[in-house]
């Protein structure tokens, strides 16, 4: 029986060919998305951890060093029966060479022991309780004793008794409690810990363990306004001093030397401080350290730009991780100096009563993970870092903290992937429905054309059993052949389209079970689709199948209503999750550690429509077919009276055809729709970040002056249009009726931004954005609030309010200004701006000139005039005054989210070409089909004269019916489709995306489908020529 | 109605090329067969009976010789041509009534009317429908009719166009005795009636007897 089902497969090639293609690109397309998120997640994993300046900090607590230890002892160290006293003995012990001041002592005893009341002495004299509990555990809170001050190299002792509530095997092993902290320390110390480690020896382990590229130094602190000094000239702006080593500079090159070189013995100064200072290498300047009588007098080796310097100035406040706040003043010296000069002058200041020091030093060591080591799934790379994350903080614990960016990075990109991984997914079950579809559509045709057969087996005996087996049979060969085959096509396709590189950057393993996934899917769903339908067909007497019209009742889909139930519940699912703001999730950021929020039910309105949507488009069909008017009593013309009547009492026939087109080209129009949104949204966002098509920043290293006029010469060919901008972080205050607060204000000339800027109406609260722009124009002292801003200072249009305008500068000034207008967002800063107010009016009142940057608006928005105008920039104004040109084409590698560094374009492609070849399939399915099925009556018109051309008329009259009507029914159904999925792209995109009808991308794909049925239909009349009319007209 | 035609097949052979060799199904047949007159084409199984039914319709072309049917060399015409002879000048009628399923009766003989004109009436196939008796079922379809029922109206639309030359391929052979010895008659009186040329062929010997003559066919050729 196998033997004879093997050479009726191979005998019968066309059938076979027909009813494998369909099952391997359904399942083709299904696994070749899960090697393309096997092959993304690499993606994922290098693009989340691009951008990242540091990837762990460990940072010294104490970074003035510990000079004060506590020593805690408790006897006796054996047994204790209840009731029993033991001694507990505290010794603080100052080593150093400076007093700790506010020195605080904690302690309570260890359960079962309990405090004996009026027990506790210092130096050995009684101290009384405090309330009457322990002096070293007060109150509710259990605060420790204030003990002033401890002078260097001296020591405090506290005893007291401790009272076992019950039997204690070992007093010795109870865990003691007590702490030590002094003004100097804030951060209370164990009692008991050992020496501290030396930070250049935290460095060495740290360098040592596995995973662990590099382990650098890094120190800085701030100083204040006048402390940077050269002769007679003072930087008035505060001051930041770094220290760290060459190979540092070597391991972040975002630091970049100028001028001069990096040496042991000397210092390297920002541009902007050497600008401000007049000096050039072999100059020196004088640095003023808190505590230390003396400048600090030092050469100067050379000039740094750290502009872009991300490892040096990204915020360590956990609020606002990672966020680049820039000191232009900074001031580069050796380790050495910082250990041997600043931290004993900060430690002899903060030892001083009455001296408030506002910063301190911060030290840290920076550790670079070894990336190449990590794995390419973003979860397992996670579990990597935490791991080495874990190693680090096993050096020296207790002594300092970590920052461990890389594993929350990756912790983010963990949870996008999945995110991405579930979208993908849905993007290829399509894949698994077509196939499911194609091969019940194949498998319908297939027991339609073995009816003959099967009689003759049944007449040489064969009886039920037999033929069930070998049904069983072909339909495994058939799915499991189309299923390894689609897996195969999947992996060549992904492979065509990410390039072997990416894909073979996941493991193998991953790429095993994925294949085996999409062919044991593949497997079963098709072998059932297949199998259904072939059963169903033996279960019919054979004369029952022959009556084509009587056979085809309606199925059962229709009967039940499923297309419409199933629409309703799409509509259902759309309206719950558009009410409980499902959409509204807030745009989030690796930067901030947030993960993209999308609930998978989201995903099942857009399937469930995709399906009920060609359902209901198939009924439809029906029903007008059902409406065609026929010219009784005359017959009309050949072709077109056939086909009415055709069309008309069998409409059943062309459904599957419409369902099958339908579906495919409706899964082709939401992906193209999808993709054009995406795009677009993608680039708004990027024009929105950028603030225009073009971002232009004066260098740190130039020396000129930037006035707005400087503008001028920014507009060579390819850029249309220049508008300064002036924007300091927290330069301003902005003085409410019942409140006050920091703000960064952005001053811009209203008409020129209006011009160049990407303004939209909807960044502005109850007005457009031309008109907030003539509010401003109109009013000099007019001012744009943030909307949050407005609410929390209690602010609205028309308010006065006052504002402290070049906050920290010599310059700064109180104006009275009003507020003409609320905005949500504002083009060029997507970190928000808090007020925006007319450049003229600021530059009058500062009399600060300076543009921050400056926007410009590009004649051509394409890639190639981007490219265009930033080449002309560079050639031009570049070569004259060093600038930065950010473009919106260099943005779309910054993207918010690391799910948008999924690689959706080759997604697309893979969705497209298995669009097009399963359009193909399933109208060559169709038409071979239809062929299959009427033949006789093709070949009887033939035989009854009808031309050639006639006939060809009818077969491709009616496959083109079928493609046109799936193609419009597909249209439709793809759009409301895609229109629905495009709604989960808001969370990962700054402004909300449109969906956007990709006219010419679905024209395209039109006009393909419509080819591929034409061709279909040509190639079928070719072999109906071939067919032999004499014998074919005989079968009974 | 067109004239009554003669058929003659001079030397004519029709091969096959085969995995297993050459089948010669018509293997250099010469005959004639005069205007008006019917013939009986017998012979077992695969002798070539329905090739050569097949070659004089010109749904299929001789290996070798020449078929002529009236004025027209049948063999010698392209496809074009052989499909306006059949359209306009030949009936056929099969074992199986090969009805368009979705036409109604009359529909299905006047089908054969609008392959000639773009305005085909129903006049004549609703009188030829009902003289078949057949007048209660012209607006059934194929399926709601009996196995008689069908191969009238497939006899109706070969004869609907009064073709001068009418060819039937056992036209009785999947039919009871009875509704068989009513399609015979049926042919048999058009032809007389109208004077056409039948050719069928048959293995019924009682059938054949009826005709003007017989030709016997072996391994094809004429025995």
């Amino acid at each position: 029986m196998l033997t004879y089902v093997w050479r009726d497969l191979v005998r019968n090639p066309r059938r076979t060919i027909a009813s494998i293609a369909g099952i391997a690109l359904g399942i083709g397309l299904f696994s070749g998305v899960l090697f393309f998120v096997d092959g993304s997640g690499a993606t994922m994993t290098e693009r989340s951890l691009a951008p990242l300046a540091l990837d762990m900090q460990r940072v010294i607590s104490s970074p003035l060093g510990r000079t004060l230890r506590l020593e805690q002892a408790i006897s006796p160290t054996g047994r204790l029966r209840a009731g029993q006293d033991a001694t507990v003995t505290l010794r603080v012990v100052n080593s150093g060479s400076e007093p700790a001041n506010e020195v605080v002592v904690n302690d309570e005893p260890p359960p079962p022991l309990a405090y004996v009341h009026g027990t506790m002495t210092r130096d050995g004299a009684p101290v009384p309780d405090a309330a009457g509990s322990s002096p070293l555990a007060q109150g509710v809170a259990r605060s420790g004793l204030n003990i002033g001050t401890v002078p260097p190299n001296s020591s405090v002792t506290f005893t007291y008794a401790a009272r076992a509530n019950r039997s204690v095997r070992t007093v010795g092993t109870l865990p003691l409690a007590g702490t030590v902290s002094s003004r100097e320390d804030v951060i209370p110390q164990r009692a008991n810990t050992g020496a501290p480690l030396a930070i250049s020896q935290v460095r060495t382990r740290i360098a040592r363990l596995p995973g662990v590229a590099a382990a650098d130094r890094l120190s800085f602190v701030d100083l204040g306004p006048d402390s940077l000094r050269s002769g007679t000239a003072t930087v008035e702006d505060p001051v930041r001093v770094f220290a760290f080593d060459r190979t540092y500079r070597r391991h972040y090159p975002s630091i970049r030397l100028a001028r001069g070189s990096f040496t042991r013995d000397g210092a390297l100064l920002s541009a902007e401080a050497a600008r401000h200072l007049g000096v050039h290498p072999g100059d020196t300047v004088q640095v003023t350290v808190p505590g230390r009588a003396a400048p600090l007098s030092l050469p100067v080796s050379g000039v740094v730009d750290l502009s872009r310097a991300t490892p040096l100035f990204s915020s360590r406040k956990t609020s606002e991780l990672e966020r680049f706040i820039y000191v232009p003043d900074a001031i580069v010296v050796s380790p050495a100096v910082f250990d041997d000069t600043i931290v004993p002058a900060y430690q002899a200041a903060a030892a001083t009563l009455g001296n408030q020091l506002k910063t301190f030093p911060v030290l840290e060591v920076d550790a670079l993970v070894d990336r190449d080591r990590l794995q390419s799934d973003p979860a397992r790379a996670f579990a990597q870092t935490k791991a080495i994350a874990r190693s680090i903080q096993r050096v020296a614990p207790g002594q300092d903290y970590l920052i461990d960016n890389i594993s929350n990075t990756l912790q983010v990109a963990r949870d996008d992937a999945r995110v991405g991984k579930r979208t993908f997914l849905f993007l290829g079950l399509p894949g698994v429905v077509l196939a499911a579809f194609l091969a019940a559509y194949a498998g319908t045709i297939l027991a339609d054309a073995q009816r003959r057969e099967q009689a003759t087996l049944r007449i040489r005996g064969a009886h039920a059993l037999h033929l069930r087996r070998m049904l069983l049979y072909r339909t495994a060969a058939l799915a499991g052949a189309g299923s390894i085959l689609g897996a195969a096509l999947g992996f060549v396709a992904v492979m065509a389209i990410l390039g072997t590189d990416t894909l073979f950057s996941a493991s193998a393993g991953q790429l095993v079970v994925s294949g085996l996934i999409g062919a044991a899917v593949g497997m079963a769903v098709t072998a059932l689709a297949l199998y259904v339908p072939g059963r169903r067909a033996l279960r019919r007497e054979i004369t029952q199948e022959r009556r084509e019209i009587a056979a085809s009742t309606t199925p059962a889909w229709q009967r039940w209503g499923l297309d419409f139930a199933l629409l309703g519940i799409a509509i259902v699912a759309e309206v719950v999750a558009v009410q409980s703001g499902a959409f509204d999730a807030p745009v989030t950021s690796v930067a901030a550690g947030e993960a993209v929020s999308l609930p998978s039910y989201l995903l099942v309105a857009p399937m469930l429509a995709w399906a009920a949507g060609v359902l209901v488009a198939v009924r439809v069909s029906q029903t007008l077919a059902g409406r065609i008017r026929l010219p009784n009593p005359r017959f009309g013309p050949l072709v077109g009276g056939t086909m009415r009547r055709s069309l008309r009492r069998r409409p059943r026939a062309l459904a599957t055809g419409i369902a099958g087109v339908g579906l495919v080209s409706a899964f082709g129009v939401g992906i193209v729709i999808f993709a054009a949104t995406y795009d677009e949204a993608k680039a708004a966002d990027a024009r929105f970040t950028v603030g225009a098509d073009l971002r232009i920043t004066p260098s740190a290293l130039s020396p000129r002056p930037h006035p707005p006029a400087y503008g001028n010469g920014l507009r060579v060919q390819g850029v249309a249009g220049v508008t300064p901008v002036v924007s300091e972080l927290d330069n301003s205050v902005l003085i409410g009726p019942n409140n006050q607060d920091r703000e960064t204000l952005t001053a811009i000339d209203p008409s020129s931004f209006e011009r160049v800027a990407a303004l939209s109406d909807a960044f502005f609260v109850g007005r457009t954005a031309a008109s907030a722009m003539a509010a401003l124009r109109a009013d000099p002292r007019g001012v744009l609030v943030d909307r949050t801003t407005a609410d929390d200072l209690e602010v609205a249009p028309g308010d006065r309010v006052q504002v402290l305008l070049a906050r920290g500068t010599k310059q700064q000034v109180l104006e009275s200004m009003r507020v003409v207008g609320l905005y949500k967002r504002f083009p060029g800063f997507p970190e928000g701006t808090n007020l925006v107010a007319n450049l003229g009016f600021y530059r009058d009142a500062t009399h600060l000139d300076d543009a921050s940057f400056f926007l410009a608006r590009v004649g051509n928005r394409s890639r190639a005039g981007i490219d265009r105008a930033v080449a002309a920039l560079r050639a031009g104004p570049a070569r004259e005054d060093p600038i930065n040109v950010e473009s919106t084409a260099t943005s779309l590698d910054k993207d918010r989210s690391s799910l948008t560094a999924l690689n959706v374009t080759g997604l697309v492609d893979l969705d497209s070409l298995f669009t097009l070849l399963m359009s193909a399939a399933a109208i060559a399915i169709f038409v071979f089909g239809l062929m299959l099925q009427r033949r006789r009556e093709y070949v009887t018109l033939r035989a009854l004269g009808a031309r050639a051309g006639q006939v060809r008329a009818l077969v491709v009259g009616e496959a083109g019916i079928v493609v046109v009507s799936g193609l419009v029914a597909g249209i439709a159904v793809g759009t409301a489709m895609a229109f629905l999925l495009v709604r989960i792209l808001r969370p990962l995109f700054v402004l909300d995306p449109g969906t956007t009808f990709a006219t010419g991308d679905v024209a395209g794909l039109a006009a393909l489908v419509l080819a591929a049925g034409i061709l279909s239909a040509l190639a079928a009349t070719a072999i109906l020529r071939r067919l032999d009319p004499t014998s074919l007209l005989r079968e009974t | 109605m067109s004239a009554a035609a003669d058929i003659s097949l001079d030397s004519v052979s029709r091969h096959y090329e085969t995995p297993g060799g050459v089948v010669r199904a018509v293997d250099g047949i010469t005959i004639g067969i005069e205007a008006g007159s019917s013939v009986a084409i017998t012979g077992p199984s695969g002798c070539g009976k329905s090739t050569l039914l097949g070659l004089i319709g010109g749904l299929d072309v001789p290996s070798q010789g020449t078929v002529t049917v009236g004025a027209h060399r049948v063999s010698d015409l392209d496809e074009r041509e052989r499909a306006r002879i059949r359209r306009d000048e030949l009936g056929l009628v099969f074992q199986s009534d090969n009805l368009l399923p979705f036409l109604t009766a009359v529909e299905n003989v006047m089908l054969q009317l609008a392959l000639r004109s773009r305005d085909a009436g129903s006049e004549r196939a609703v009188s030829l429908l009902d003289r078949l008796g057949l007048a209660g079922h012209r607006d059934k379809l194929p399926d709601q009719l009996s196995g008689g029922q069908r191969q009238r109206v497939a006899v109706a639309r070969a004869l609907v166009h009064e073709p001068a030359v009418i060819l039937a391929d056992e036209p009785t052979g999947s039919l009871d005795a009875e509704s068989a010895a009513g399609i015979l008659e049926l042919l048999l009186d058009v032809q007389h009636e109208r004077g056409a040329t039948l050719v069928m062929v048959t293995h019924d010997l009682g059938v054949a007897a009826q005709l003007d003559r017989t030709l016997a066919l072996r391994d094809g050729r004429v025995a």
